[in-house]
């Protein structure tokens, strides 16, 4: 069965709907049960455990076991108390107060203090590669006493209060991390948190053991006694274990076309809500340094040739949304639901592409192009395209390479015409949507920027303003303002935002508690006892 | 001493050809850095891990190491890459002497009975299987068995590495290929011995059917049994990627891989260092089993 977790919480409210979703949404209503392994299906091998000094999937995904944020986020990214218990954000935006949780300790027995956030907020800044953005404006974290901490910034940063999750600020601890170096990753034994688990045994291409944190601040949490990840690498392997229930759950673990018959199996249980904190947006850049396409009639009939819906459909199987704007649909806060998809019609694609003066030739072709996709992305989305293209008279070579090449392809030797990336929006536009329209932005050598080379002074002054705007209602006009010039002026279509899937056991409960998805702390998870 | 100066080339060969094409390949670190880093993270980063020398200095200094057992450190898991490598050299090895040794148990018996009965049903069912096995992959036998036996009937875990529940089925998907090409081989060598003028002598002298198929007909089609076995060895150690991924078992080939499509140089190299030692250890032995069965094989003569 599949439902979205955010309708799932709305038919609660509802009420009475429990006792129409059996197998889940009983959980709601029930005692959680203590005890029991958790069998954890991952892929890739990892390599960073912690995102302290990284971006990297994994250590978004497995860090937040052990080291836990100050916040954690409810659906719609509302901040919510964990090592922080109550926050103060000074009207100017200057000063954020924190008061943090009495009586936390590390893994290793000693106090969790106002010292280990400061050193943490300057650890990011200076090594994790969006810390490096976010935290940017700071020039102090005051520590008046050991359960104090406040964040003093040189201008505001509104994005700030978003970014303070487990998996993309984990709070480290400050006697064990400033005996290694900034870009080094903690070893086995040095790898402590606040978190619910303790971080026990590493094997490279086997498996993690983590084991329940018998002092976590938060009794009688966690309830686990034990996850165990494993690394599968191979889908049909990861959907074999999942349907014997040696797994208990997995992010994506299949192809999209192997999800079907997941969600038939009875035992299983399908979540495709689209977690808010990863942002996933889909985009067709086009390189305006190509004459043809800086034509602004050409790239309108590339956006009419294209049936959103139909891709969603086609290249996603139905998992993911249209999202027509360069915010995407999966941050509702700031995305403008007045912009619309241009619609599919290829008639008028033709007609744009005639008067702009490419006329079919024999071939039947107006003119060609290279298409890149980013590999993240599944080969569909590149066929489609290009047949999307054929049927109005634009050939497209697709450049099917993997990611080293594509990156060096497409920013550094800018050897293509259209490219289809996949630029997250994360959970704020000024971190995860400006680096595609800054024109500060463009630089060659420099992946994931400014792809298209887009440069419109008024854009500029937008994301620079809305970058510093305290005022979330005047935030969001910029952000308004931005979506409809950038839609209208087209240095990309905005396609889709590709869902993600988390398959697990219907014995498992509470595995998303929040817009973080699978990537907080399963501290709320608990099994129901083996049937 | 002229073996051991051109294993110690063939060594040296291997490593050359490696850590040349693998730099040919891409840059490692614009996947060891986030997106957002800059150039100067970059250059910083060659700059750490030695790849903004020349190459010929990179790869003396990587000799030079070499000779004090220094393979230096993996990029992406940032620990040392020889013990990384060898510690990941017991499930392979483990996987693959027990996919040679079901291939031994299935292929030569089999083989055997198929040549003393030409037509026979030994003979003609090994037919099959010899085809079936040598056009089956064995990642596509390993999803078979996981289907059937894992999924459907419930009698072994899908995957992992554990006791030897795990093992049965990589180790059969595995020896699959081996097996059927034994069965073949076996069955080839023991029709021509079978052939000979002494199993003829044999024969008239009254020796019995059993003592003529053991201990004259295959002892002495064993040379090429031995050989192909052992060659399969090496084969079995690179194949097992396939199966590796399929049942999630930590091994040698699939750390290699990763270490490839993640430009992860040092495994890399600690890799086919390793593989080659391995390879011309069991060359070695090899050719001391066939001398030791084989009195016409003799060093130095």
């Amino acid at each position: 069965m599949t439902l979205h977790r955010r309708d799932l919480n709305r038919l609660l409210l509802a009420g009475g709907a429990a006792a129409a979703l059996p197998g889940v949404a009983r959980a709601a209503g029930e005692t959680p049960v203590a005890g029991g392994t958790l069998n954890w299906a991952y892929y890739p091998d990892p390599s960073a455990i912690i995102a302290i000094n990284t971006s990297s999937g994994t250590g978004q995904a497995i860090g937040p076991k052990v080291n836990e944020g100050l916040l954690w986020y409810d659906y719609d990214l509302n901040p919510q108390p964990l090592l922080a218990t109550a926050w103060t954000i000074s009207a100017d935006g200057l000063r954020y107060t924190f008061h943090l949780r009495a009586g936390v300790k590390w893994h290793d027995g000693r106090d969790f203090t106002s010292e280990d956030v400061a050193f943490t907020i300057f650890r990011l800044q200076q090594a994790h590669p969006r810390g490096r953005i976010t935290y940017q404006n700071v020039i102090a974290v005051n520590t008046p006493d050991p359960l104090t901490a406040v964040i003093v910034l040189s201008k505001p940063a509104p994005y700030l209060i978003t970014a303070l999750g487990s998996s993309e600020s984990p709070i480290v601890p400050k006697h064990v991390y400033e005996t290694f170096k900034p870009e080094e990753q903690p070893k086995l034994e040095q790898t402590i948190g606040t978190g619910p688990f303790i971080l026990k045994e590493w094997v490279p291409g086997s498996h993690l053991l983590f084991v329940r944190n018998p002092n976590y601040w938060d009794a009688p949490k966690p309830y686990l006694d034990r996850i165990i990840l494993r690394v599968i690498l191979d889908p049909a392997a990861r959907a074999a274990a999942l349907e014997t229930g040696e797994i208990d759950i997995g992010a994506n673990p299949v192809p999209l076309a192997d999800v079907a018959r997941l969600k038939a199996n009875p035992k299983l249980i399908v979540d495709t809500t689209t977690y808010a904190y990863s942002g996933p947006q889909q985009q067709l850049f086009f390189n305006l340094e190509n004459e043809v396409l800086q034509n602004r009639n050409v790239r309108l009939a590339v956006a009419h040739a294209l049936d959103l819906q139909k891709l969603v459909n086609v290249a996603l199987f139905g998992y993911g949304d249209v999202s027509p704007s360069p915010v995407s649909v999966a941050l509702p806060k700031w995305y403008d639901p007045s912009i619309k998809a241009y619609p599919f019609d290829p008639k008028l694609a033709q007609s744009l592409l005639d008067e702009a003066g490419y006329r079919r030739g024999a071939d039947g072709v107006r003119f060609r192009v290279r298409l890149a996709r980013n590999p993240f992305l599944p080969s569909s989305y590149s066929d489609f395209v290009r047949q999307s293209l054929a049927a109005v008279g634009i050939g497209a070579q697709i450049i099917n390479v993997e990611l080293s090449t594509y990156l060096k392809i497409v920013y550094t030797d800018r050897a293509w015409d259209l490219t289809i990336e996949s630029l997250s929006n994360t959970f704020d536009p000024s971190l995860g949507v400006q680096r595609a329209y800054w024109s500060k932005n463009f630089k060659v050598g420099l992946v994931f920027s400014n792809a298209s080379k887009y440069s419109n002074p008024e854009v500029d002054a937008l994301l620079e303003a809305a970058a510093i705007e305290p005022d979330e209602a005047k935030r969001r006009a910029l952000w308004y303002r931005f979506q409809a010039i950038i839609h209208h002026d087209l240095p990309g279509v905005d396609l889709v935002a590709a869902g993600a899937q988390i398959v697990a056991s219907k014995r498992v409960h509470n595995f998303a508690p929040g817009a973080e998805g699978i990537n907080y702390s399963f501290r709320d998870i608990w099994l129901s006892p083996a049937v | 001493m002229r073996r051991l100066a051109g294993s110690v080339a063939t060594i040296l060969l291997a490593s050359l050809v490696i850590f040349v094409l693998i730099r040919l390949v891409g840059d490692p670190t614009h996947l060891m850095l986030p997106p957002e880093a800059t150039d100067d993270d970059r250059a910083l980063l060659r700059q750490e891990l030695g790849l903004d020398r020349p190459m010929v200095v990179q790869y003396a200094t990587f000799l030079f190491d070499l000779l004090r057992g220094d393979m230096g450190e993996s990029f992406s898991y940032r620990q040392p890459a020889l013990p990384l490598v060898i510690s990941m050299l017991p499930p392979s090895l483990m996987l693959a002497g027990a996919a040679m040794l079901m291939a031994v148990a299935l292929g030569v018996p089999w083989g055997l009975l198929a040549a003393y009965r030409p037509d026979g049903w030994a003979d003609r069912t090994g037919r099959v299987f010899a085809v079936l096995g040598q056009s089956g992959p064995p990642f596509f036998v390993g999803l078979l068995l996981i289907r059937l036996l894992s999924v459907n009937w419930r009698l072994l875990p899908t995957s992992g590495y554990g006791d030897v529940t795990h093992l049965v089925m990589p180790a059969f998907a595995l020896s699959w290929y081996s097996a059927a090409g034994l069965l073949r081989l076996t069955r080839a060598s023991v029709t021509e011995a079978l052939r000979s003028d002494y199993i003829l002598t044999a024969r008239i002298k009254g020796v019995s059917d059993r003592a003529v198929l053991l201990r004259h007909a295959l002892r002495n089609a064993a040379l090429p049994i031995i050989t192909f076995t052992s060659s399969q060895f090496g084969i079995l150690l690179g194949s097992a990627v396939s199966i590796e991924a399929v049942f999630a078992w930590p091994g040698f080939g699939k750390l290699i891989v990763d270490a490839i499509s993640q430009l992860d140089y040092t495994v890399v190299q600690a890799g086919v260092v390793v593989a080659a030692v391995l390879f011309i250890a069991i060359n070695l032995c090899t050719d001391i089993l066939c001398a030791a069965l084989d009195p016409r094989i003799r060093l130095g003569s």
